[in-house]
């Protein structure tokens, strides 16, 4: 595994990075990973409390948050599925759209 | 602005390649030595989407040039990228888009890697970097800048290919290796606390 930026984080760094490689290849590709709550959250916990100090002392931490913002617009595009209709599922539906539309226009013309 | 973009193929599986690129900057990979460390910020599974989003953090050590030292006015040896990646299991797509958090005041460093699978055993990897330098004034220095990071980011992307290379076989070994011994363990004793035990200490040792 990598290094932490910060020593004194690397041992905790390390058994958190472990967990989460078991568990990104035998549990979350074979889609049964749990959300949030998992057998790593914990030394997520810890590690992330040891890193959280580091990068206050070193002043990463308000670099970070302007990147998060800048990052926004990332997440607004990436977190969300892409639809991968088939042009005919689409051409039903814009004929579906259509009818439905004709039926509201003549029920209401009347 | 100035564009870097690079495509390369990788003959391992679309899991195999997700996975190792989790761990592409161990010390299995004797080429990507600027990369000196790198910390995970956060990690969120989307329950609706099953979308893992992760934030990095990235530090290198890598030496300027002269020139560029001579503007910043400082050794600038080490530089942190702040980077967030999206795994879509669905679409069995992973993104990960960075920015520099060092000298951004200066210069802007946006890059895209995406890795999908060509087929079962084949990942395809797409690399775009959008490079702006932002200092007023000359238009010589600001090219100059910007053709250094596109050359910066040829070498290291021809590194990356090599170094992840190397992880990627020794992944693919160690989990062989690990297979077989559960198998081997699990025929001689069926004791699982234990098995799971060996096996977090190959994992360390790895």
């Amino acid at each position: 595994m990598s290094q932490s930026l910060a020593k004194e984080c690397n041992e905790l760094k390390e058994r958190y990075d472990t967990c989460f490689l078991k568990w990104y290849s035998e549990k979350y590709l074979r889609g049964v990973g749990a959300a949030n709550d998992n057998e790593c959250s914990g030394l997520f916990k810890e590690y992330s409390k040891c890193l959280q100090g580091a990068l206050k002392e070193r002043g990463i931490d308000k670099l970070l948050e302007e990147a998060r913002e800048d990052n926004r617009e990332n997440d607004a595009a990436y977190m969300t599925r892409k639809k991968c209709e088939s042009p005919s599922i689409m051409l039903h539906r814009g004929l579906l759209t259509f009818l439905e539309s004709t039926i509201y226009t003549h029920s209401h013309s009347r | 602005m100035k564009v870097f973009s690079n495509e390369e193929t990788f003959d391992y599986s679309w899991e195999e390649v997700s996975t190792a690129n989790w761990r592409k900057y161990c010390p299995w990979n004797k080429k990507s030595t600027h990369v000196i460390a790198v910390d995970t910020l956060s990690r969120t599974l989307d329950p609706a989407t099953g979308i893992l989003r992760t934030e990095r953090l990235i530090t290198c050590r890598q030496s300027a040039p002269e020139f560029l030292k001579r503007i910043i006015g400082g050794p600038m040896e080490e530089s942190q990228v702040y980077e967030t990646s999206y795994v879509d299991l669905q679409t069995k797509t992973v993104t990960m888009v960075s920015q520099n958090l060092t000298w951004n005041n200066m210069v802007n460093v946006e890059e895209e890697v995406v890795y999908k699978p060509l087929n079962g055993h084949q990942t395809q990897f797409v690399q775009t970097a959008r490079i702006t330098a932002l200092c007023g004034g000359w238009q010589r220095i600001k090219n100059s800048i910007e053709d250094t990071l596109v050359k910066r980011f040829r070498e290291n992307a021809i590194k990356g290919k090599e170094g992840f290379e190397l992880v990627l076989a020794m992944s693919r070994r160690v989990f062989a290796e690990e297979r077989e011994r559960e198998k081997m363990m699990t025929g001689a004793m069926p004791n699982m606390a234990l098995l799971r035990e060996q096996a977090q200490n190959i994992r360390a040792a790895a």
